[in-house]
């Protein structure tokens, strides 16, 4: 398979304001020619601040950014050729939708011939023609985000930053949105870096996703990747629901490793190339990967139940081990009716569904 | 949020309300509906009643060189000194505002200062800091002295208008490729804009009627409207110098008036 060439380079980004608490750590980022990259963590990880440095609004501390193999951090903002959405759109109000759109193509000294077409164009990928004489404010919210699209696009940049593009909308138009801003991206071949909190918005829409904490890339890869396989704790707990349990490890077997919980029961996991015997580590279990039954077959762990809460298409109970770990169990049959609270549950799964994660 | 409807409030608050208001306008208008008047007596004297009503102390503003020739100086000035204070005030402004600007607080009163320090400490400063430099009886001068005076108007108008600018748009006015200068002039000037004019009529207005400042810096050739009305109270006092206080009550009011007018449109 060929690789795709690299697009966007970041290595050894730091940046610090007041030169000891770092907001980015010693970040490196390839981002290959028309991926669609999302950087996903919760405020304050870093994540807007590397998307600024991308845009050149903000400067590292040190590090080299490269574009197309070009370093391009001492370039102004206004010389880089990169298309960015705002989270708050950033329209400008005193122009109507056609001369937002334009406003690249006007500043670069187009004609207008060639201005009035790229901007119907670029309208009608979005599917906003008819309301090009339109001032933003008399737009929705969805509207003015697909003006704000269609105005970074409109120059033809080959890279599109987007800072939370659809925080601001609701539900079903943040889905909508997902999809077209996705379609867009594969039918022009852009290179996308999006920014986000919203997991369920990164894993849908992203050929990869980077998990960021503490101003550092804590794991990088496919949504698979990260839903199935999280690196450490902090991912398997951000992303998705996870049961967290502290364990430590009593043998090796193959690819799977036993535990010990601190009430004394154990259960098995899939290890990782660093699990040693003896070693403290982390047991991540999904609740939807758990089977709930109130009789006994060859149960990993007893507990009791604690709480039952109706979520509709699901029950989640909540399970209390002896060590006094807590569960979250997902059930979807009847079961959870049947069952009461203080009842004692045998819980399982399979080996291969929970991971022991290295540490605590 | 709810407006509250004057028309909502109970009687014993409203009456009293509506009356403090009227009595405080009618203090800020009464000394003007007194002297106006008598620019149309047609005796010479500052008496009521009239025997006659005419518009000779009119006629004489226009036609003295001496008035006419101080009306010119002082549209010349105060269009000069509008210009540069608008300019100067505008950029101290923008700069004033980001919360990085070192030393803002400081800087800011240092910038507003002229509105609360004595203008005759001021205009005695200058006078003798002017000397060396060849710049008392010079219109320069004057303007200097004026823009001094105006550009805090100037800064606390923008400065107003900017705390509701959203700076991401200079951000994206730079990432669609606009440099500092076209992203100024095409996005943030426009926006502003009514903030900057308001800012530029109250510089207009405080040059047009400074005699201060004019005191100690113009010379004979520098001579404006409010020193000739100064000079006449002191040397011939008539009408003229009424008349003229109406035309520039009437010039500025019309500017207040458009002012209003463009901010209401947005």
């Amino acid at each position: 398979m060929v690789q795709p060439p690299i697009h966007v380079g970041m290595t050894g980004i730091s940046k610090t304001y007041d030169g000891h608490s770092f907001v980015v750590r010693n970040l490196n980022l390839e981002i290959a020619k028309g991926e669609f990259l999302t950087l996903l963590g919760p405020s304050g990880s870093g994540k807007t601040t590397t998307l600024m440095m991308l845009a050149g609004f903000e400067y590292p501390s040190s590090g080299e950014i490269t574009l197309d193999g070009r370093p391009i951090q001492d370039k102004p903002p206004e010389k880089r050729n990169i298309g960015m959405v705002f989270q708050n759109y950033a329209l400008f109000p005193h122009m109507t939708v056609a001369e937002n759109v334009g406003y690249s193509l006007r500043v670069r000294g187009l004609s207008k011939e060639q201005i009035g077409a790229r901007v119907s164009e670029a309208l009608a990928m979005v599917q906003l023609s008819s309301l090009a004489q339109r001032k933003p404010a008399a737009l929705s919210g969805g509207q003015q985000q697909r003006v704000a699209l269609a105005r970074a696009l409109v120059f033809e940049p080959s890279l599109v930053l987007m800072d939370e593009p659809l925080g601001a909308l609701d539900k079903k138009l943040r889905e909508d949105l997902q999809l077209e801003i996705r379609r867009i991206a594969d039918r022009l071949d852009l290179t996308v870096v999006y920014v986000t909190h919203d997991q369920h918005e990164a894993l849908t829409m992203s050929d990869r996703v980077a998990i960021f904490s503490d101003g550092c890339i804590q794991q990088i890869g496919s949504a698979q990747d990260i839903y199935g396989c999280p690196a450490n704790r902090f991912v398997a707990e951000f992303v998705g629901d996870n049961n967290c349990l502290d364990a430590k490890v009593i043998s090796i077997e193959g690819e799977l490793v036993r535990a010990r919980l601190p009430g004394g029961q154990e259960v098995r996991a899939r290890g990782s190339a660093h699990s040693k015997v003896d070693q403290r580590a982390t047991i991540a279990i999904r609740p939807e990967s758990i089977r709930i039954s109130g009789q006994a077959r060859a149960a990993t762990l007893r507990g009791q139940v604690c709480d039952i809460i109706y979520c509709g298409d699901q029950f989640r109970i909540h399970v209390e081990l002896p060590g006094g770990e807590r569960l979250i169990a997902k059930s979807s049959s009847s079961l959870g009716v049947r069952m009461e609270m203080g009842s004692p549950v045998l819980l399982d799964w399979e080996p291969h569904d929970a991971w022991a994660l290295d540490g605590r | 949020m709810s407006r509250r409807v004057y028309s909502e409030f109970p009687a014993y608050i409203r009456i009293p309300l509506y009356a403090f208001v009227g009595i405080a306008l009618l203090l800020l208008m009464l000394p003007l509906a007194v002297a106006l008047p008598i620019s149309i007596n047609a005796d010479p004297w500052f008496t009521y009643p009239f025997r006659a009503i005419s518009l000779r102390w009119f006629t004489q503003l226009f036609s003295s060189p001496l008035w006419t020739g101080a009306m010119v100086n002082s549209l010349v000035i105060a269009v000069s000194t509008t210009v540069v204070a608008t300019i100067l005030g505008t950029l101290a402004a923008i700069g004033l505002v980001n919360p990085r600007f070192p030393f803002r607080a400081a800087v800011m009163a240092l910038a507003i200062s002229p509105m609360i320090v004595p203008v005759v400490v001021l205009g005695l400063g200058l006078f003798i800091f002017f000397s060396p430099l060849g710049l008392n009886y010079s219109y320069a001068g004057v303007v200097i002295a004026h823009t001094i005076l105006a550009s805090p108007f100037v800064v606390i108008t923008v400065t107003a208008t900017l705390t509701r600018f959203d700076f991401n748009l200079m951000r994206a006015a730079a990432g669609l490729g606009a440099g500092r200068v076209t992203a100024f002039r095409t996005v943030m000037l426009p926006i502003i804009a009514p903030g900057v004019a308001a800012g530029a009529i109250f510089a207009f207005a405080s040059s047009f009627d400074e005699v201060v400042m004019v005191l100690f810096i113009a010379g004979p050739q520098q001579r404006t409207v409010p020193k000739q009305m100064f000079t006449g109270l002191r040397e011939q006092l008539d009408p003229t110098i009424l008349a003229a206080a109406a035309v520039m009550i009437l010039l500025t009011s019309c500017l207040m008036a458009v002012a209003y007018n463009a901010n209401r449109k947005r």
